[in-house]
């Protein structure tokens, strides 16, 4: 040990001095250094493992937000189709009865017309009725005398074969 | 047969007519138409004349509740109706 400088006594005070530091070192400043670092260390893992979980609740969230927008998409174009059809079958409900109603008003115009036009000729032929027997009836009081009054009863009594009752 | 009202006259049992003319009948005319009356009912009869100028001509007679209108009125009235319909 002298050969290479070294004296024993001071080797092994610096030794035991080391050893004691080392001691110290380890228990004092290794043990909670190390445990804050596997503190931080899961705390950066658990933060690390709630933003994967975050993130892939977000890519869900995402999914569903998708899903959702088309499926009301979906509801959307079917309730804009529905509404088209109702439209479509409101207006062609609208036109037929529109179509009706002016039918009806032509063939109530119609009747009108026909129930005036028979009115107008049973009018007429009322009234050349009433002239036609107007007429006849001047004509036989003018010509009407005696003999032939007698002649008229004669004929009638002839033709009376018939009886009516009161 | 109708229901026709009796008196005694003549001895018998006549039956009455009453007869509407236009013109008044005179007593042949009546004994005329009596006459005639008899044939169609077939028995003796009474002629009551009565005149109503608005039945133009030819005779209405009334036995019991029958009536006989053979009135140029009603033949008139027949021809009115008849030309008012005709073409229906």
């Amino acid at each position: 040990m002298e050969a290479i400088g070294l004296d024993l006594a001071t080797f092994v005070g610096q030794l035991v001095s080391f050893l004691v530091l080392l001691g110290l070192l380890t228990y004092f400043g290794y043990k909670p250094i190390r445990k804050m670092l596997n503190e931080r260390s899961n705390r950066i893992k658990e933060g690390m493992e709630r933003a994967e979980a975050t993130k892939q609740e977000y890519a869900r969230a995402q999914v569903e937000v998708q899903r959702q927008i088309s499926k009301a998409y979906e509801q959307g174009e079917s309730i804009i189709a529905q509404a088209k059809r109702e439209a479509e079958e409101l207006k062609e409900k609208a036109r037929q009865e529109a179509r009706q109603e002016a039918q009806t008003i032509i063939d109530g115009a119609q009747a009108e017309l026909a129930r005036e036009h028979d009115e107008i000729i049973s009018d007429l032929r009322r009234e050349f009725a009433d002239i036609v027997i107007l007429t006849a009836e001047k004509v036989i009081k003018e010509i009407l005398d005696k003999k032939r009054h007698r002649k008229l009863i004669e004929e009638a009594l002839k033709e009376s074969a018939t009886f009516r009752k009161n | 047969m109708p229901h026709v009202s009796f008196s005694k006259d003549y001895a018998q049992t006549a039956l009455h007519i009453e007869v509407v003319t236009a013109l008044a009948l005179d007593n042949g005319d009546k004994e005329w138409l009596s006459s005639q009356f008899e044939e169609i009912v077939g028995h003796k009869v009474i002629i009551e004349a009565k005149v109503d100028p608005s039945i133009i001509g030819g005779f209405k007679a009334k036995i019991g509740d029958m009536l006989i209108d053979a009135s140029i009125r009603n033949r008139l009235e027949t021809l009115r109706k008849s030309l008012a319909e005709l073409g229906k």
